[in-house]
């Protein structure tokens, strides 16, 4: 094979590295021979991954420059960024804490807009570079009770198609992946709920949740040379769950 | 190198409907580098020489000319496959169109081009697919189009019929799904190739259309085979349903 798809040598930084999703997408850059930098707010937990790191609360603006920056001082480009740092918590719209709605969008809109605007200038310098936004199903589709998260991953979507259309001609690729219902090691008891479990396997073509590593490759895909001519796309990884409804009683043989 | 395998063909043969054209010769191109053996299929005999020729230092090609409006020629296809051991991929690139104001446009223009870029492509795929459903695992790869969102001036018919093979995608991945088999779709704006250069490079279409695309050019056939490979390989197994759009952002604002 050509190097289409090699991501060997790239410095990749991927926020909200530590577990999860974050982790999936870094350990796999990692194997596939790039320099992988993962950043999170807990140092135990970054530390435990025994990757290159930095300590990082996207919220946080002088965090953000700042670990952008050590990145850069060190390996002297960014090739690519993953924003997976993000949080999630549920209420009923009308009752919705505000202290809560501020967290959600100051990590997964304000966070990721920063992280990529500190890498974006960079890649514009290097007239090459790739982010990688994690959206959602929640950008093309709504949930009860979700309102919150829900509109930060809308906001995903035209932070993605925005980087992209400014920074296209600066060959910055901006994309963004939409995973399904993702079962990972933080959101285990979530899944444990019977009721729930049987929506998700009825609703989806795959008849399974997913899990991080069936990322990986659109990941890869989305870091590489491969996917040099996408930009402002969305990437629905959900098993079909979007693509429309499975009819939920036994085909007749 | 895991990010590598994920990538991996070998063993698989795939189908590339339309496979004398520039863009099934690059998908077949890009297949064939990953390891698969590949058949194309196609109309025109010239065509096939000339692909065949091209492609034999790449892999192991087969050609077999046939028309996909034709059952006795889908029915030989499908038994060459077969002996092949069974289609694993198969990509549905064969399609025409008719550029004219819609004022003088008749039903038999549109029966024309739904009876290839629909009723071919339903019937192709409707044979192929049994053999991926005896194996518990294919890959179908749709050519959609811009067209399959947007709408295109003097080219409705074209449009049409893009936008019924996107709803096509969807709808046989759902459905499909329980089989192993996956359905997606990519969709090109302009690729630069020989029965478009006449069009795109004259200076009123490049004024027209290059500064729409925020990548600051048109598409090359090149350009779209990391996503015929990805939509073919297991690293996009989650992904079923869905369109990838590679445009170089034309369509995102």
């Amino acid at each position: 094979m050509s190097d289409r798809f090699s991501v060997e040598g790239n410095v990749v930084l991927v926020s909200g590295g530590s577990r999860g999703i974050g982790r999936a997408i870094a350990e796999a850059c990692r194997d596939a021979g790039a320099q992988v930098v993962v950043s999170a707010r807990s140092k135990a937990a970054l530390a435990e991954t025994g990757m290159a790191h930095r300590v990082c609360d996207v919220a946080n603006e002088a965090d953000v420059v700042t670990c952008v920056q050590s990145v850069l001082d060190e390996y002297g480009r960014i090739d690519a960024l993953f924003n997976v740092a993000g949080v999630n918590f549920r209420h009923a719209a009308e009752t919705f804490p505000a202290d809560e709605l501020d967290k959600i969008i100051s990590i997964n809109v304000r966070g990721s807009y920063l992280m990529a605007r500190e890498c974006g200038r960079a890649m514009i310098g290097q007239h090459r570079g790739k982010v990688i936004n994690i959206a959602s199903l929640h950008t093309h589709e709504s949930l009860a009770g979700v309102s919150a998260y829900g509109t930060s991953k809308g906001a995903i979507g035209s932070l993605t198609r925005a980087l992209a259309v400014e920074w296209g001609a600066h060959n910055v690729q901006v994309n963004a992946i939409a995973p399904g219902m993702i079962r990972t090691e933080f959101n285990a008891s979530l899944w444990e709920n019977a009721d729930l479990r049987s929506w998700v396997e009825d609703h989806t073509p795959a008849a399974r949740l997913g899990l991080p590593a069936d990322l990986v490759g659109t990941a890869i895909f989305l870091a590489s040379a491969a996917s040099d001519f996408l930009t402002g796309q969305i990437l629905y990884v959900d098993g079909g769950f979007s693509a429309g409804s499975k009819w939920p009683l036994a085909v007749p043989s | 190198m895991q990010g590598h395998d994920l990538f991996s063909l070998t063993g698989r043969l795939a189908v590339i409907g339309g496979g004398a054209g520039s863009i099934g010769r690059s998908a077949a191109d890009v297949l064939l580098r990953l390891g698969a053996r590949v058949v194309l299929f196609d109309i025109t005999e010239d065509g096939l020489t000339s692909a065949a020729a091209e492609l034999a230092p790449v892999g192991q090609v087969t050609t077999l000319c046939g028309d996909t409006r034709k059952k006795a020629d889908i029915d030989r296809l499908a038994d060459l496959t077969k002996s092949m051991g069974g289609v694993d991929i198969l990509v549905n690139s064969v399609g025409v169109q008719r550029r004219m104001p819609l004022l003088e446009a008749t039903p038999d223009d549109l029966d024309f081009i739904w009876s290839v870029n629909v009723a071919g492509v339903f019937a192709l795929t409707q044979t192929l697919i049994r053999q991926m459903v005896d194996k518990g695992y294919g890959k179908v790869i749709n050519l959609c189009s811009i067209g399959s969102f947007v709408g295109l001036d003097q080219k409705t018919m074209y449009a049409i019929s893009k936008g019924g093979l996107l709803q096509y995608t969807r709808s046989a991945a759902v459905e499909l799904a329980r089989f192993g088999v996956r359905v997606n779709a990519l969709a090109p704006g302009y690729v630069d190739t020989a029965m478009t250069a006449s069009w795109i490079h004259t200076p009123e279409h490049e004024a027209e259309y290059l500064p729409r695309i925020p990548l600051g050019r048109y598409a090359t056939v090149d350009d779209l085979k990391g996503t015929f490979a990805f939509l073919a390989s297991s690293a996009s197994d989650y992904i079923t349903g869905q369109m990838i759009v590679i445009d170089g952002g034309w369509t995102i604002w």
